[in-house]
């Protein structure tokens, strides 16, 4: 038995057992970029419907990674492929750099935070979390000493002689998370783990689960549908579509860079519309769109750009600016069509030619002038504020 | 929680359970009188025509019988010390023998019907929908046709010349002179088979509310298949299990009819010996006897069986 160097666990864990997970290496620190699972062109068809079209993805050691995407994309199919319960039928796996797919679940280094968390009805809440350690036939001393302290850890100490029908859906998600995490697993996986929890606990536990993630150094695989949620937790996001990942970049690269109209429009809200490249100058491009002439600064990434070429355009609503702008800024007249506000932000739709374009601006107190509908107001929009779309 | 029963009792304590009718909260006055002219009936037909008569078993054990048969109206135990063995002659094993017999076979019976309604009731839960109804309704078709005639229907198959008994003979699972009727091995057959949906419907209900998850769940927290099974899958079933058990376990021990047309009249069993004693023998109270034993026994498993199933609700409710 070796003692680990590496102390990233040592308040869960005074000792870890090397015999426990064979295929975490001794040494764990966060995200230093090695591989922990790699997904080659898997695909899986349920009858008539494709899950997975040929997903290839890397997941980072100690990164929290989260699959995006709506109903039915094939995020679920694809962490339950990582977890060992579905089968691919085409495609290669490797959980820490081994081949993984001739592993049967029960053999896998990963453990699940399942949706529905799953729990044991007729265990109790340290029975349930204890249940993976007992399969592993550790000593009952070690046992007894890891449950506690991941309890203390998830803060559930005082739970754990209920059962999990005494348990609200916040302590449930706990008590699921803290049975998934006392078995160190080399990836933890989480398939929509606040589904079914309202949203301000969402908020809290959001937060939680990303410290804890940072705290303990595992890295955390995330399926949700909530796009605030991928956002505020993830270091790196795949969107998902269809059976394919549309894009994989961290959170303010999909925000700010979408690649296609479904990323931009899944994350976020943002006003989309066409435009045909007149100018191309060192810096800038300049375009005619339904609004008017636009100049629009070079994103960094490189798209295949002839002239004349038709471009497809997007800008968030809140880079939309109602009041002055810089100099070089692009200016746009239009009608207020309607005006709202959510409380720290003021909604308006703003017609410019035949464009109905939403625009937001935070409630700063500012404003000396309420605008009202039918109100003509002056647009600016700063060059780099757009983005581009590949299709 | 050490507190958590206290808790539970207080609430008992605060809110008394009260008759509702049509969401309405009922006196107990009307409630006992309502009760009272809609159970009365039953309630009149089962004391006169079961408790009565149970009475009447159980101070008829405690009689002698005289000599020609008839029941001689005086105090006596005799009749169980011989059923534990308490002959004339000093110990006789011949009694207790049929108890442990009976008991013994009633085990025996549930134990294959176990083996053999798991595997069933899985894979009737595991068919689509449409077709569970038809699955369950042939695993209740052998009760259309009456014991007796199921009974007699063994006699013929498995005849010492029948060709079950002469293949197995063939294959040198079975003794050239050996026989599976008349003797145990017909009479466990039969017993398996009439008692075997009484374990696979109880069984079935329980799988069907199996959450599929929690295998999952099993497995991904290191749980080989057996392992899940065993410490997940079952502890699920087991008011299911428990159940057909008991329902097995009770009619196959007390069973005479079976025991007697294919145990060739070797084969004593609790109920053999209840109708030999009220028929043959002409030996009521003894016959009483082993009939109070048997109900005795039969009671002390419903009991485990409710208190073990009851159990089970007072740590899922504390």
């Amino acid at each position: 038995m070796t003692v680990p160097s590496s102390t990233t666990f040592w308040f869960i864990l005074p000792c870890r057992f090397t015999k426990t997970n064979p295929l975490q290496p001794a040494e764990t620190n966060a995200a230093d970029g090695s591989l922990v699972v790699e997904c080659q062109q898997l695909t899986r068809r349920f009858g008539q419907f494709e899950a997975l079209a040929g997903v290839s993805l890397n997941i980072r050691r100690g990164e929290f990674f989260s699959l995006l995407g709506p109903s039915g994309c094939g995020k679920t199919t694809l962490l339950r492929i990582i977890a060992g319960l579905d089968l691919p039928d085409t495609g290669e796996l490797r959980i820490g750099g081994l081949p993984a797919l001739h592993l049967p679940a029960w053999k896998r280094p990963v453990n699940t935070v399942f949706q529905n968390y799953a729990l044991f009805p007729h265990l109790s809440v340290s029975e349930n979390i204890a249940f993976g350690l007992r399969m592993k036939r550790l000593p009952s001393a070690d046992i007894v000493r890891r449950t506690t302290s991941v309890m203390e850890l998830t803060q559930i100490l005082p739970l754990a002689g209920r059962h999990p029908h005494e348990l609200s859906g916040g302590q449930k998600q706990r008590v699921a998370l803290a049975r998934a995490l006392v078995n160190e697993p080399a990836v933890l996986l989480l398939d929509e783990p606040m589904g079914a929890l309202d949203a301000k606990l969402r908020k809290e536990l959001q937060l939680e689960l990303r410290q804890l993630q940072r705290r303990l150094g595992i890295t955390f695989v995330h399926v949700t549908h909530d796009q605030d949620e991928a956002l505020a937790m993830s270091d790196r996001v795949a969107v998902m579509n269809a059976g394919r990942i549309v894009q994989l970049g961290t959170p303010d690269e999909l925000y700010d860079r979408p690649k296609t109209s479904f990323v931009a429009e899944f994350i976020g809200v943002c006003n989309l519309f066409e435009g045909n490249l007149i100018r191309r100058t060192k810096q800038l491009l300049e375009t005619e769109t339904p609004l008017g002439r636009l100049r629009i600064e070079l994103p960094a990434t490189t798209i295949e750009l002839s002239e004349r070429s038709r471009l497809r355009l997007g800008v968030r609503p809140e880079r939309i600016a109602m009041d002055g702008g810089q100099p070089g800024d692009n200016r746009l007249l239009g009608i207020v069509q309607s005006i709202s506000s959510s409380g720290p932000e003021t909604i308006a739709q703003v017609r410019v030619g035949d464009t109905l374009l939403r625009v937001t601006e935070l409630n700063m107190g500012r404003r000396s002038v309420a605008l009202h509908a039918g109100d003509s107001v002056e647009l600016t929009i700063s060059p780099g504020n757009f983005f581009l779309l590949e299709d | 929680m050490t507190s958590a029963p206290t808790e539970s009792t207080k609430v008992k304590n605060r809110r008394p359970r009260q008759a509702v009718h049509f969401g309405e909260p009922l006196p107990l006055g009307a409630h006992l009188c309502r009760a009272s002219w809609l159970c009365g009936p039953s309630v009149t037909w089962m004391m006169l025509f079961l408790v009565g008569p149970l009475l009447f078993v159980v101070a008829m054990s405690f009689a002698q019988r005289g000599d020609d048969g008839e029941i001689v109206w005086r105090f006596t135990t005799e009749n169980y010390a011989r059923l534990f063995g308490q002959g004339a002659l000093g110990f006789d094993p011949v009694q207790p023998l049929i108890l442990a017999r009976s008991l013994g076979v009633g085990l025996l019976t549930a134990i294959l019907c176990l083996l053999a309604g798991l595997p069933v009731a899985f894979f009737i839960a595991g068919l689509p929908h449409r077709w569970k109804g038809a699955a369950l309704t042939l695993v209740v078709i052998p009760f259309w046709t009456n014991l007796l005639v199921r009974t007699y229907g063994w006699q013929l198959i498995l005849a010492p010349d029948g060709w079950i008994a002469r293949g197995l003979r063939t294959a040198n699972w079975l003794a050239a002179d050996g026989e599976l009727y008349p003797g145990w091995p017909a009479v466990l057959i039969a017993l398996v088979c009439d008692y075997l949906p009484f374990m696979i419907l109880p069984l079935y209900t329980s799988v069907e509310k199996l959450d599929p998850a929690l295998e999952e769940a099993a497995a991904d927290l290191g749980a080989s298949p057996l392992r899940a099974f065993w410490s997940v899958v079952l502890p699920q079933i087991r008011p299911g299990l428990i159940a057909g058990c008991v329902l097995v376990f009770l009619p196959a021990s007390g069973q005479f009819v079976i025991p007697d047309l294919l145990g060739g009249a070797k084969l004593a069993l609790l109920g053999n010996a209840v109708q030999q004693q009220f028929g043959a023998s002409r030996d009521w109270p003894y016959g009483s006897a082993i009939a109070v034993v048997a109900l005795l026994v039969m009671g002390a498993g419903l009991w485990l069986h409710t208190r073990v199933t009851r159990g089970r609700r007072e740590v899922a409710l504390p």
